[in-house]
C-alpha cells in the first residue's frame, strides 16, 4: 500500500508531553506489513481537552496517551475499561463512531508478565521489591504485580527528582505509602 | 522479584550507568523487572542476566502494551513474527 495517506486514511495518534518514535514506527510498520489504510502520527497538546474533542470531531480512531495526561483526560471520555479504572490511569482511546473508551494497556501487558510467572512459580505468592515514584507511566506495569503480591519490600531515597518508595500489600497501600514519603 | 519503575538505568539520563538495586538485592532476586525501555539491556538487567537470573526488560512491555493498543484499533492481532519485526523496526533509530 501507499505510506501516503489518502482521504479513507484511518488516522490514529498518540498525546505526549514529550512524543517518540517507537509508537510511530511500531504501528505504521504494521500497517504496512498488514496493508491497512492506517496512519499513525505521534502529536502534543497544551489543551486536552480540545485535542480529546478533535479525536471525535475529526473520527480518529485510537490515540495514544503518555503523560501528563494520562490522569486528566480520564474525564473527558465517555467509558473507562477496567484495565483504566483498576489503576486511575489511561494510556489508550479507541474512538468507535464518536464514543470513547479509555484502557490501560501497560496494565494489560504486565497481566500478561505477571499471569506467565505465576503460572510458573506456584504460590505461595512472591515477595515482590519495588522502587520508584507511582506517577509516570511505568506504575500500571507494577500495578498487576502490586495487587497480587503476598507481600513486599522496599526502601525510600532520593533519587534525583524521583524517590525510591516503599510497597505494601497492594498497589493501593503503595500508592499511599509513596505519596507519603513524597 | 525485583522491579525498577524509577528512570535509573535509561539512557541519556543522569544515571544511565547506575543500578537501581545494591548487588546484594539482585543476586537475592528471583526475577528481575526493568521497567526502562531505552536501553533494553540496562545495567540492572545485564547484571541480573550475567547471574543467571530470568529478567523481563521494559522493551518487552512497550511492545506488548503497543501490540494490544494496535489490536484495539485495527481488531487484528499480528502474527509474532510479524510483531517481531515491528519492534525491530521500531527500535532501530
Amino acid at each position: 500500500m501507499s505510506t501516503t495517506p489518502s482521504r479513507d486514511t484511518v488516522l490514529c495518534i498518540s498525546l505526549a508531553g514529550r512524543p517518540g518514535t517507537f509508537g510511530v514506527r511500531f504501528h505504521n510498520h504494521l500497517y504496512r506489513q498488514l496493508g491497512l489504510d492506517f496512519y499513525y502520527k505521534a502529536m502534543r497538546t497544551d489543551d486536552l481537552p480540545a485535542a480529546v474533542a478533535g479525536i471525535r470531531a475529526l473520527g480518529i480512531r485510537g490515540c495514544g496517551v503518555s503523560m501528563p495526561y494520562k490522569e486528566a483526560c480520564m474525564a473527558l471520555v465517555d467509558e473507562i475499561d477496567p484495565s483504566a479504572a483498576a489503576i486511575e490511569s489511561v494510556n489508550t482511546l479507541v474512538n468507535t463512531d464518536g464514543h470513547l473508551k479509555a484502557y490501560n494497556t501497560d496494565y494489560l501487558a504486565v497481566r500478561q508478565f505477571w499471569r506467565s510467572i505465576r503460572s510458573i512459580r506456584a504460590p505461595p505468592l512472591p515477595c515482590v521489591a519495588v522502587v520508584g515514584w507511582p506517577r509516570p507511566w511505568p506504575v500500571p506495569c507494577v500495578m498487576p504485580a502490586l495487587q497480587k503480591a503476598s507481600s513486599l519490600r522496599a526502601t525510600s531515597r532520593p533519587v534525583g527528582n524521583w524517590r525510591m518508595c516503599a510497597a505494601i500489600d497492594g498497589w493501593r497501600s503503595w500508592a499511599t505509602s509513596a505519596r507519603r514519603c513524597w | 522479584m525485583l522491579v525498577n519503575v524509577t528512570p535509573i538505568g535509561m539512557a541519556g539520563g543522569p544515571e544511565a550507568e547506575a543500578l537501581a538495586f545494591s548487588e546484594q538485592a539482585i543476586a537475592a532476586a528471583e526475577r528481575v523487572f526493568d521497567v526502562v525501555a531505552m536501553p533494553a539491556q540496562t545495567p540492572l538487567i545485564r547484571r541480573a542476566q550475567a547471574l543467571g537470573k530470568p529478567v523481563i526488560t521494559g522493551l518487552e512491555v512497550i511492545a506488548l502494551q503497543a501490540l494490544e493498543q494496535f489490536v484495539l484499533y485495527t481488531g487484528i492481532r499480528p502474527t509474532r513474527a510479524q510483531v517481531d519485526a515491528a519492534v525491530a523496526y521500531a527500535r532501530d533509530i
